[in-house]
């Protein structure tokens, strides 16, 4: 298709996106990639054009903050996937994209919130010194340390209160770090505490309504008597009193084994 | 072989046997130096040759350790003495290269004809790579950092003429000098590919020395530019020959114990980086290299939990560039978050070039959880008020929270009681009813083990010397049955000489 189609079209999903209309964008995205296959152009080489590689990019931003919007984990790993080799050769591209520490961000959360750590840090080791400087990068670097640390409370206001949140997309995550911290919140509860009064349960636990806790409880198989949720207890003595004759006995042949061959 | 050096001035001797004291002291003339150093490159080549006659990489090893020795008295002038030596005629392809280089261009040559057969096969290639190397280090140690690498362009392509597995040990060096070059022209990014491709076939060839060391040099890369991922994925498929030289072996470990480090695998990264010290040499020569290691060992056994001991910081090769990370590990030990922060600000920047700064910041809610750990231990019931004062925390409802998740971690036995607002330590277990010291104990038999069997393998007996023990056995033994046999018949005569005699 001749490039100047492309170029409306591409103004068009602008549009398009800065009206929220987010589900005409994602039907205008795929013929756009088709394109931008066509003109060889999804992936940047040195060679390429630069004005049609920041088109390119800008394109590609569009579909990522789409996916977010529409809570589409998948495709949004997938723009992010295709948008670090423009990334890479930022230092061509100009104007700088507005919209790339908001992206790297939000993949971090993303990472966060299904508790990858180990990827997390990787791509925080690659991004070196700006955490502590840019707003949005910060959020889901000092989200991390706090739940790494146990300060749920922090995690949550940060999380619910929409002065803490730096853009609206970081705000689509917030339900499902509620859920994680809730649970990780029961899991320490269940070791820590002997028993828990009602009313401290539900502050804890950051519910608002009774019935929300009730269904927590069920969920989770704690009892409940008198106002107050006993915590199933492990029965941890009964099980380490005879000697762990397997292992012993497998090392010790181990030991007979490697001594008396002949290397 | 080149002729014998007939320069060494009569004078040195008697110079040597008159000043014995000091011989260390008088200054040497520059051609008695030069002829020294000569001499012992000649020497060399004769290690060369038996290298390649033999099969036995012993000899180049010995060559390379030799290496570190001679680069500090090399000159121009003697290397080019060292071309004249080596090679028939200036014509052949390295001389004329290390010649351009050392800007001593003899004629307009063309150096395209004498890529001949006949220049080529009349010198050694060990002994072509090896002066090769010699003025790489040269120009490394000039400073010259665009001439070392235009030099080692070509370089590299006479190297890859040959396919010799006598050239392993020297060709890993050439290697290790071409990627360190580029690097420091910063062009470590364009050499990626010719590195794989080089890595390939050197594998396919079965050449372990250069498959190492471009191992290495490749996870060097990766790291230099933090792509993480690659590495770890070039860590995971390319089986790296554990029978490479061994400064090599403690170079790959170290990188291992970094990518795993960054991977949150806080225990593979610390056995890795066991394995890295052990196997690098003492000395004070790999000083630079301890010291790193020395380093990220520290911060990997505070992320562990351990403390490191205090002894390794007196060590005098350890006390300066290790002293951020003793204040460190001062300020983890005692669980102090503000001091743990005024030493990350105060050290900022070199804990930055060391490569280190993202993980220490990793170590903030581990100077939480010792000092939540420091509470338990002292006190037996203490209020959650108190704890959020002593740790410097924020709130009170943050610290049931941290020491919530403490207890669930298991950095410290103990209940909350919530309305009261305490928390209470249990009692402290026996540590020898448990399985632990078995398992200690276990550990260390397995490395005991294997270390004895490594030792065993590593034994060496020259090739043919037991054939010549055995003739010697053989003769020994016949040597005996004559003897017997004399002894019989003797006896059998004497006693008939006796019967004579009576």
């Amino acid at each position: 298709m001749p490039p100047k189609s492309f170029e409306s079209r591409a103004r068009e999903l602008a549009s398009a996106f800065a009206a929220k209309d987010y589900e005409r964008c994602s039907h205008l995205l795929p013929p756009l990639k088709v394109t931008l296959s066509q003109l060889n152009i999804l992936v940047p080489l040195d060679s390429s054009d630069l004005s049609l590689v920041t088109i390119a990019r800008d394109i590609l931003e569009i579909g990522a903050l789409t996916a977010i919007f529409l809570r589409d984990d998948l495709l949004f790993s997938r723009y992010i996937a295709q948008l670090s080799p423009f990334y890479a050769m930022k230092d061509k591209i100009q104007p700088p994209s507005a919209n790339e520490r908001k992206l790297i961000a939000l993949r971090l959360l993303l990472l966060l919130s299904k508790n990858d750590i180990a990827e997390f840090h990787t791509e925080l080791e690659t991004l070196e010194d700006e955490a502590d400087k840019d707003i949005y990068i910060r959020y889901p670097v000092m989200l991390e340390r706090w739940l790494m640390e146990g300060s749920y409370d922090k995690v949550w206001k940060a999380t619910t209160q929409r002065s803490e949140v730096p853009a609206e997309e970081f705000a689509i995550f917030a339900d499902i770090l509620v859920d994680t911290i809730r649970s990780e919140i029961a899991t320490c509860s269940e070791k820590a505490y002997p028993s828990l009064p009602l009313m401290n349960a539900k502050h804890l636990l950051f519910f608002t309504e009774d019935k929300d806790l009730l269904e927590f409880i069920e969920q989770r198989g704690w009892t409940v008597k008198d106002g107050r949720i006993y915590f199933p207890q492990e029965s941890t003595d009964s099980l380490e009193t005879g000697l762990p004759m397997e292992n012993v006995i497998e090392n010790t042949l181990g030991y007979a084994r490697e001594l008396e061959t002949i290397v | 072989m080149p002729g014998p050096e007939s320069q060494e001035p009569k004078v040195d001797i008697k110079d040597e046997k008159m000043t014995d004291a000091d011989t260390a002291q008088k200054p040497k003339s520059p051609e008695e130096v030069a002829a020294l150093v000569l001499n012992d490159i000649k020497q060399n080549f004769g290690f060369l040759e038996k290298a390649a006659v033999n099969f036995e990489p012993r000899f180049s090893m010995r060559v390379l350790r030799g290496l570190g020795n001679l680069r500090r008295r090399l000159t121009p002038d003697i290397l080019v003495n060292t071309v004249d030596a080596a090679y028939p005629s200036s014509s052949h392809r390295s001389a004329a290269l290390i010649l351009k280089y050392l800007g001593k261009e003899e004629s307009s040559m063309e150096i395209d004809e004498s890529v001949s057969g006949n220049a080529t096969s009349a010198v050694l290639p060990e002994i072509d790579v090896y002066v090769l190397v010699l003025f790489q280090v040269f120009l490394l140690d000039q400073g010259d950092v665009a001439k070392l690498n235009s030099f080692n362009d070509e370089a590299i392509t006479i190297l890859r003429g040959y396919n010799r597995r006598t050239l392993d040990a020297l060709a890993a060096k050439m290697w290790f000098y071409y990627a360190h070059g580029k690097e420091l022209n910063k062009q470590v990014v364009e050499i990626r590919p010719l590195l794989l491709a080089v890595l390939r076939t050197s594998t396919l060839r079965h050449d372990t020395e250069t498959r190492a060391m471009l191992t290495t040099l490749l996870l060097r890369n990766y790291l230099h530019t933090q792509a993480i991922s690659q590495a770890h994925q070039l860590v995971l498929k390319a089986d790296f020959p554990e029978s490479a030289a061994t400064s090599v072996v403690a170079r790959y470990l170290y990188y291992v114990g970094r990518i795993k480090a960054i991977q949150l695998d806080y225990s593979a990264a610390n056995e890795s980086l066991i394995g890295a010290i052990r196997k690098a040499p003492q000395t004070s020569y790999a000083a630079g290299f301890l010291q790193a290691a020395h380093k990220l060992k520290v911060i990997i056994e505070l992320l562990m939990g351990d403390i490191p001991e205090r002894s390794l910081f007196r060590e005098s090769m350890y006390e300066n560039a290790l002293a951020p990370y003793m204040d460190l590990v001062k300020a983890v030990r005692i669980g102090d978050v503000p001091q743990f922060s005024d030493t990350i600000e105060k050290y900022g920047s070199v804990f930055k070039k060391d490569g280190t700064y993202m993980l220490i910041l990793r170590l903030r809610q581990n100077v939480i959880k010792t000092g939540i750990r420091m509470m338990s231990l002292s006190y037996s019931k203490i209020s959650l008020r108190d704890i959020c004062i002593r740790l410097h925390l924020d709130s009170e409802e943050s610290a049931e929270y941290i020491v919530a998740k403490a207890i669930r971690d298991g950095v410290i036995e103990a209940t909350i009681d919530h309305e009261k607002g305490f928390m209470q330590s249990k009692e402290i277990l026996d540590i020898y009813s448990t399985q632990e010291p078995n398992m200690a104990f276990h550990d260390r038999i397995k490395f005991c083990i294997s270390l004895h069997n490594e030792s065993v393998k590593a034994m060496r007996y020259p090739m043919n010397q037991h054939r010549v023990e055995l003739k010697n056995v053989e003769e020994a033994r016949e040597r005996e049955k004559e003897l017997a046999s004399e002894i019989q018949e003797g006896d059998m005569e004497e006693d008939d000489g006796d019967f004579d005699g009576l």
